[in-house]
């Protein structure tokens, strides 16, 4: 055993800014947990409508509001929107909200110009088509499992091999975080003095990540191929029925949509 | 003498289930320690928090009579001394190796300890040295075998001269020589006065090695902590426990 290994090293760390890897765990971690939102226990009322009817009827409203010209319809389907948002967990609620408000402060600021050149109406009515946009499209995909929303796009006869290539992207997303959130756990736990090299250490673990990922690529397509994959693959339909809350669901957005049109 | 590790009553959850309930815990300098449980028992998440990586839910864990909190390791001149007070090598060496060559990966932790040139060259090498890598020392650690990614993962942490090394399941996946290889290794590394913690399943590989046992059970308990030689002979205990 060589001598210093045989004794504590004297060794104060030099001051140095980390904060960078818990910015860059933190946000690949909420990313990677939004993504694992599999384990839903909740039992209200948009938890439980079939995936493929919530699937077709939010393309539906979203292709009506795009098409809509008057405001007090935009206005009803936006509030149509807000009442369907109070029915979802509060948890989801708040997330939801944020991107939202995101995507109004967004859209009002693009269309600034627009403002000041006195559409104001016309300008206002756009903000809220796409605040109601992105509303309906996260309350879909916040309240519907992963793979349901998987299954769900074969209902519009997406082709089953594009609906296996986005299963495969979900799932390696999340194996490829975690091996992030672990690459950066150990630059941290080895960081203990000063990092002149910090964005270095970063693209060494992106680098590895690409590798990585290629290898699961090369595997996982070689397991299917062992597995008699010939090109073909079927996606089973979603095979959840109808219940009473989907037929309450098919009148209102029924109503809904033949009051905006008519 | 006071203990160089002492955890009190610690419980864990992660978002929908339980890793680790009430586990109550004592390290002393050079001991060494083997941590063991069947799947799911909790190991790894003790080990995590043994590193500071996540915290405790409930309960205590002081590392040389100071608490590590969320708080105090956001102090970043107290983080790095803690970290390089007790170093943790993965379970999966992939996830910890992110240099570009074996060397400069051995080295990342000596240029941070902002030694001169020739004491990084010398420590390094003797890392290399002592874990036979001598040969690979200009390659990839991608490219590596299991075995060499695991010798260098050991090596890189080495590097940091440690006063306690934390292993997760060092022995999974490796060949037999490997296995004896690294049982060597931390024997030579305890008796050079390091403190070793190991969570493991590899109970045939590892005997001669630990002195003391935390038996963590499938509830994520400690039913066990104690002499090492004195459990591993309890079949009952064992059988009962999911251990054998």
């Amino acid at each position: 055993m060589h001598d210093w290994l045989l004794k504590k090293d004297e060794y104060r760390p030099a001051p140095d800014r980390i904060f960078f890897i818990d910015k860059s765990m933190l946000s690949i971690v909420s990313r990677i947990s939004r993504l694992k939102r599999e384990e839903r226990s909740s039992t209200s009322f948009f938890y439980t409508l079939n995936p493929g009817l919530k699937f077709l009827t939010t393309v539906a409203l979203v292709i009506v509001i795009s098409f809509l010209r008057d405001f007090s319809s935009v206005v009803l389907l936006f509030s149509y929107f807000l009442l369907s948002l109070a029915l979802i967990d509060i948890s989801e609620i708040k997330k939801i909200i944020g991107v939202a408000v995101f995507a109004f402060i967004s859209s009002a600021v693009i269309l600034t110009p627009s403002v000041l050149m006195g559409n104001f109406l016309n300008s206002l009515i756009i903000c809220i088509k796409v605040v109601s946009t992105v509303m309906a499209v996260n309350i879909f995909a916040y309240t519907t499992k992963n793979q349901d929303v998987t299954r769900s796009i074969k209902t519009l006869r997406v082709p089953d091999i594009l609906i296996l290539v986005f299963d495969i992207t979900i799932k390696y997303i999340v194996v490829v975080g975690d091996i992030a959130v672990n690459m950066l756990n150990s630059l941290k736990i080895r960081s203990i003095g000063k990092n002149d090299h910090k964005v270095a250490s970063l693209g060494n673990i992106i680098g590895f990540l690409f590798i990585k990922s290629k290898k699961f690529s090369e595997d996982i397509y070689s397991s299917m191929l062992c597995r008699g994959f010939n090109g073909e693959y079927t996606v089973k339909e979603s095979s959840a029925g109808f219940g009473l809350y989907d037929y309450i669901y098919i009148v209102v957005n029924t109503l809904l949509i033949a009051g905006v049109l008519i | 003498m006071s203990a160089l590790i002492d955890i009190t009553g610690l419980s864990f959850r992660y978002s929908d289930s339980k890793a680790l309930d009430r586990v109550d815990l004592s390290i002393h300098e050079g001991d060494s320690l083997a941590v063991v449980g069947p799947n799911g028992s909790g190991k790894s998440t003790l080990l995590k928090i043994m590193n500071g990586l996540i915290f405790p839910e409930s309960g205590g864990y002081s590392f040389k009579g100071v608490q590590i909190t969320e708080k105090a390791l956001k102090e970043p001149i107290f983080s790095k001394a803690f970290h390089k007070s007790i170093g943790l090598v993965f379970q999966n060496s992939d996830t910890q190796l992110f240099c570009p060559s074996v060397y400069d990966e051995i080295a990342f932790g000596p240029i941070q300890m902002g030694m001169d040139e020739k004491q990084i060259e010398q420590r390094v090498g003797d890392c290399l040295s002592l874990l036979k890598i001598e040969h690979i020392k200009d390659r990839a650690p991608y490219n590596l075998s299991e075995g060499e990614k695991k010798k260098v993962a050991i090596a890189s942490v080495l590097a940091l001269n440690p006063e306690v090394l934390v292993f997760d399941e060092p022995l999974n996946g490796l060949d037999p020589k490997t296995k004896k290889f690294l049982k060597g290794l931390m024997i030579e590394v305890n008796n050079a006065g390091k403190t070793i913690i190991c969570a493991t399943h590899d109970f045939e590989h590892i005997k001669g090695v630990f002195r003391k046992v935390l038996v963590l059970s499938e509830d994520n308990k400690a039913v066990f902590l104690g002499d090492y030689d004195k459990i591993m002979n309890d079949e009952k205990f064992l059988l009962q426990n999911n251990l054998k």
